[in-house]
């Protein structure tokens, strides 16, 4: 029979104890990201390009980005900064709606913790200014913005966003506006 | 003597052409590489109704654009008494939709047109008639 030292086996003893011990520790809970509140990255079918997928979380926060493009245009009360967005091009061109959809939703995806998309615009602060970014007709101001965040809210109550998320979206929209806003 | 260092300038001024030449040609071919984005051919129309519609009339009108194949959304703001539709611009346009809100519709209705002054407080457009559009388009038929 195979014999252990005495003080060997009480350091044995020692270590499983200290082992069964800690196992029973909680580990740090992971806080899902905005983006995985979103929709996360699971993948459904695109329903704006047949026989592709599309992110789910990517997918959501473009409905609300399109639809709050068209709630800004509808309503009418800052168009004065999407105008051209109304310009029709050729039949099969790929217009401005399009280009502005894939930046504000790249923004959206990068600044809620999506990990598989880049923003490659402009900061914030240059692509509201007027003389470095020549999309933009005009500088902004506070009733502009606020204007804007509601156009979000908006266009996320029609994609049936839950309102503790819409309230999240607001809180980065919110730490934007000393960036937007130059007028 | 002279003749040969007119010849050497005329030479290293070919070259520098058509190396400056080379570059504007490889960044035009870099910058108009045709970009893909999610919703490539989405497009917006807005019309305005001058005079009040009544509800039977916008009801209808909303049903038979939102029934337009290629049509994604359409909504009726009655503060300012326009319709606002999304729709893929490979499948209908503009007076396909100004068309069918007409069929139903008895009072007037204007296509929203952004004028030339809206634009130039925009985007900058191009000269589509000057050498350097064309040249660029040149480029980009023949890489793309």
């Amino acid at each position: 029979m195979f014999k252990l030292k005495k003080s060997l086996w009480l350091f044995l003893c020692a270590v499983c104890i200290t082992g069964m011990m800690s196992c029973g520790d909680d580990e740090e809970p992971v806080t899902p990201t905005l983006y995985e509140k979103l929709g996360g990255t699971a993948l459904v079918a695109d329903p704006a390009n047949p026989g592709q997928m599309i992110e789910t979380g990517r997918l959501g926060l473009r409905s609300v980005v399109d639809s709050t493009i068209f709630v800004i245009v509808g309503e009418g009360k800052i168009t004065q900064y999407f105008t051209p967005l109304l310009t029709e091009v050729g039949a099969g061109n790929t217009t401005g709606l399009a280009a502005l959809s894939k930046s504000l939703t790249d923004f959206f995806c990068v600044g809620t913790g999506a990990k598989n998309f880049t923003y490659a615009g402009k900061n914030m602060k240059d692509a509201h200014d007027p003389a470095k970014n020549p999309r933009m007709a005009l500088k902004s101001d506070n009733g502009d913005m606020d204007i804007f965040i509601q156009s979000v809210v908006t266009g996320a109550q029609q994609n049936n966003v839950p309102a503790n998320l819409i309230g999240e979206v607001g809180v980065i929209l919110e730490s934007l506006r000393a960036d937007v806003v130059q007028r | 003597m002279k003749t040969s260092h007119l010849k050497k300038g005329l030479l290293w001024t070919g070259v520098t052409t058509l190396v400056l030449f080379v570059v504007l040609v490889v960044h035009l071919i870099l910058v108009l590489k045709p970009k893909v984005y999610d919703n490539n051919h989405m497009q917006l129309v807005k019309v305005d109704f001058p005079e009040n519609i009544d509800t039977t009339e916008r009801s209808l009108m909303l049903s038979k654009v939102k029934s337009m194949q290629g049509v994604k959304t359409v909504n009726f703001y009655s503060e300012q008494n326009a319709l606002v539709a999304m729709y893929d611009n490979t499948i209908q346009n503009n007076e396909k939709v100004m068309a069918t809100i007409k069929s139903v519709v008895t009072s007037p209705a204007v296509l929203f047109k952004p004028s030339a002054e809206m634009l130039a407080s925009g985007c900058p457009i191009k000269n589509k008639d000057s050498y350097s559009y064309k040249f660029s388009m040149f480029i980009k038929n023949v890489f793309y």
